[in-house]
């Protein structure tokens, strides 16, 4: 590997958005048959410089080389033509075409003569390349509005994997595949690498890039700040080098108590939906309920539930005067916050400016007979964002251009500012990175502390262990266990309640 | 059975129902209404199949009854001086050049497909009226228009389902089409031009244009010209069966058959309201609800069912 040729180098790489510098001279080198890992917090600059590899958008400055001869794609077709291809951290299928037209979707060229497809020929060579990368059981008639999110992204992967690509590019992709989906994706992987071929590889979950990469780039703040080979990999090195400080290993509560207050401030009631089964709880003042559960337990529901935002087939939900909870106004009226799993469609308007999401919630409260004073809109965004650190070029930047944690951080910029006393959050921190995940919990912490009480809902075994009070696992949408807080307890215990 | 035919046998079994009960409830209607209704849904019928193109690249065209009606003065003057072909000929010259204009319209203003189409509304019924002339309607002959009439129309409209269909599901455009009404922004990421297929989207309308042009001034025989945006009821029932024809698509994936049904579904309840004697306040009404009812149908299975599976839990 030491002595592997160059295939890819990028020299000065710089990119600016208004007067954020998202990349500010970074070097890249790829050498063939490696796995280079980019790793960083949110913002770092990670997509920019991959994005701007693999044609989606220009650098404002600094060259790329592609074996050795100029390489500037101007779009990603022509990156693709050139052995580039990206696999992108949102979804990038089309909901209204079918699985083999989204595999060749922008290729059907070679399926036909005079614009008229051979359908069934292009049918067959879907099927095709879908065995060849070890995905079985999609029917490639099959739309894609009727799959789900993750056979959404092995279509992407077999997209990728009919290019035939020289260098492979995956952006954050592992957070929407289950185990046997990133098993599908590293064998494509190892496959390149035998082939002689390179990926660029972001992931932020650590161990995964130990595991998976030959070398690891960090980039900060869109600066260029060590390559670490193989044999130098060490976790505590490498969130150094992310963040820039120390993270201890352990970044979760350092209490091993259950505490909370009595009174009850949420409850449901024998609550019933088309995944859940009569499920009872009480979530108590100050008091961090977790939710555990394999993803189909049907936990999501529990917060979609307990918010209002789903029907009920039975059973109710009510707050701390006994109140019915029947809708998502009725829940903000008695001041409940709702983060869903999906940031972008259930969390944000992310086609808006980063000041509409965050004063949409508080609207009520900032309006003076009927207008809102801009000046009072704006000074009200502008608290916030700053409180909860948001990297961002001015609020009037549009979400869609923020990366996964600054979104969050408007996600929750919403509700903090609105004044929420319970806060329902669907696995809050995925796929964000360690700095902005540990400034999540100290936050949760801190609303504890002040009395709030939160329903966690995770995928997450060592965040529902380290940050709740209590724990319930959910098995085929019933309850299968309940856990106290305690030094002892192990995912062990929850994983026996799981399966 | 193969599922996807028995899925067709019981969208077919809608107008099907809707004709059996207005036979039986309206005297007026019955089998010999049966070449009047299957004529007046092939109008709406194959301006749905252009409309389709339109909604499915996320366009939206109030302008398609005046392009056609436009285009039928094109084709009625012509054949006058040609006869037939004149007739054929001009409805596809006149039905072609507006959807064009429209469409180069579109990719240099760049301002949204329906502002568009309300200008070419309004354009293009002044131009028919001036060309018509101070009686304000054309007449053809009945050897000029046999071409579109019954059961010549039906032939027409089969032909150009059939011409649909192949573009809606086996060309690239097709796909391309679709794609470009999913996700703009997406579409450049796989290199397709999304402002070109949108071109190509409007001009195709024109084909589906002439051909509701050819049909609609063969059904009477003569045209008249109107203004003041009156050609704008003429889009609404397209609309309907085109929005009919995507709800029942997860049956069967064939907007061609699909727009048809819808398209004959609405006439039969038109011509039933007609010959039970309801005003035309009455029908409107009437077909809302019908509209509302198809639709909501889906909603109130789901929540019946989901009521009764609780009520076996409990």
């Amino acid at each position: 590997m030491e002595n592997a040729k160059i295939i890819l180098t990028a020299e000065n790489m710089t990119k600016s958005f208004g007067i954020t510098r998202a990349l500010k001279g970074v070097p890249l080198q790829l050498k063939s048959g490696e796995v280079l890992g980019l790793i960083g917090e949110n913002g770092s600059g990670k997509s920019t410089l991959t994005s701007i590899i693999a044609g989606i958008q220009p650098a404002d400055a600094g060259e790329i080389r592609l074996n050795g001869a100029p390489y500037g794609a101007q779009s990603s077709v022509e990156a693709c033509r050139q052995g580039i291809c990206m696999i992108l951290q949102e979804k990038a299928t089309f909901d209204h075409l079918s699985v083999a037209q989204n595999i060749f979707v922008g290729d059907e060229k070679r399926f036909g003569r005079f614009g008229i497809l051979d359908i069934k020929r292009m049918n067959r060579e879907a099927e095709d390349i879908l065995k060849s990368i070890g995905i079985t059981g999609l029917e490639v008639k099959k739309k894609i509005a009727e799959c789900s999110f993750e056979e959404g992204k092995l279509v992407e992967l077999a997209r990728a994997a009919s290019t035939d690509p020289q260098i492979l590019i995956v952006d954050e992709t592992t957070t929407a595949l289950s185990q046997n989906g990133r098993n599908i994706l590293y064998r494509m992987m190892e496959k390149m690498k035998r082939e002689n071929k390179s990926i660029i590889f972001i992931s932020h979950d650590i161990d995964e890039m130990m595991e998976k990469c030959d070398r690891l780039m960090v980039l900060r703040d869109g600066d260029y700040i060590d390559t670490i080979g193989r044999g130098d990999f060490s976790a505590a090195r490498i969130k150094k080098l992310m963040v820039g400080r120390e993270i201890a290993d352990n970044y979760y509560r350092e209490d091993h108590t259950c505490s909370y207050d009595k009174e009850v401030v949420l409850k449901l009631e024998e609550v019933s939906t088309e995944h859940l089964h009569n499920i009872n709880l009480e979530l108590h003042r100050g008091e961090i309920l977790g939710f555990s559960g394999l993803a189909d337990s049907g936990m999501h529901d529990i917060g979609k539930a307990a918010f209002g935002a789903i029907r009920l087939s039975s059973g109710r939900v009510c707050d701390k005067d006994g109140e019915t909870v029947k809708n998502p106004q009725a829940a903000m009226h008695k001041k409940i916050a709702y983060i869903g799993k999906n940031r972008d469609q259930e969390s944000l308007f992310i086609n808006s400016p980063i000041k509409d999401n965050i004063s949409v919630a508080s609207l009520k409260k900032l309006s003076k007979n009927t207008f809102i004073p801009p000046r009072k809109e704006r000074e009200f965004v502008l608290e916030w964002a700053e409180r909860l650190e948001v990297k961002m070029q001015d609020i009037d930047q549009y979400v869609m251009e923020l990366s996964g944690g600054n979104k969050q951080k408007v996600a929750l910029a919403k509700w903090l500012g609105f004044g929420a006393d319970i806060f329902i959050l669907d696995c809050p921190t995925r796929g964000i990175d360690i700095g902005v995940k540990a400034s999540i919990y100290r936050l949760m912490e801190n609303l504890k502390a002040q009395g709030k009480s939160i329903l966690l809902i995770s995928e997450e075994m060592p965040e529902v262990i380290g940050m709740s009070d209590r724990i319930i696992v959910l098995k085929d949408g019933v309850q299968s266990g309940e856990f106290e807080r305690d030094e002892t307890l192990s995912e062990h215990a929850l994983i026996n309640c799981m399966v | 059975m193969n599922k996807n035919v028995l899925n067709i046998i019981k969208l077919i079994s809608l107008p099907i129902i809707l004709y059996l009960f207005f036979s039986i409830s309206a005297s007026g209607f019955g089998m010999h209404s049966l070449p009047i209704v299957v004529s007046q849904s092939m109008i709406p019928t194959i301006m749905g199949l252009g409309l389709y193109l339109m909604m499915n690249a996320d366009l939206m065209d109030l302008s398609m009854g005046a392009r056609t009606v436009f285009a039928a003065i094109i084709g009625g003057i012509m054949a006058q001086k040609f006869g037939v072909a004149g007739l054929v000929a001009g409805c596809f010259i006149g039905g072609m050049a507006v959807a064009l204009f429209m469409a180069l319209l579109y990719r240099f203003i760049k301002i949204p497909a329906m502002v568009i189409s309300l200008g070419i509304v309004l354009i293009f019924e002044v131009a028919g009226a001036k060309l018509v002339g101070s009686s304000g309607y054309l007449r053809i002959t009945e050897a000029e228009y046999f071409i579109g009439s019954y059961p010549c129309n039906i032939i027409i409209v089969f032909a150009a389902a059939v011409f649909a269909y192949i573009l809606y599901y086996k060309t690239r455009v097709g796909s391309y089409i679709t794609a470009v009404g999913n996700d703009e922004k997406m579409c450049k990421n796989v290199g397709i031009n999304a402002d070109r297929i949108k071109f190509a989207a409007i001009a195709l309308t024109g084909i589906f244009g002439s051909l509701s042009a050819l049909l609609y001034i063969c059904y009477s025989g003569s045209i008249t010209a109107g203004t003041e945006m009156t050609s704008m009821s003429m889009v609404f029932r397209p609309i309907m069966c085109v929005i009919l024809g995507r709800y029942m698509r997860k049956q069967v994936e064939c907007m061609p058959l699909l727009i048809f049904i819808g398209g004959i579904s609405i006439t039969i309840i038109f011509n039933g309201f007609v010959a039970l004697g309801f005003s035309e306040a009455l029908q409107d009404i009437a077909l809302g609800m019908f509209l509302i009812i198809i639709l909501g149908s889906r909603v109130i299975t789901q929540s019946f069912s989901t009521w009764k599976e609780a009520k076996g839990r409990a």
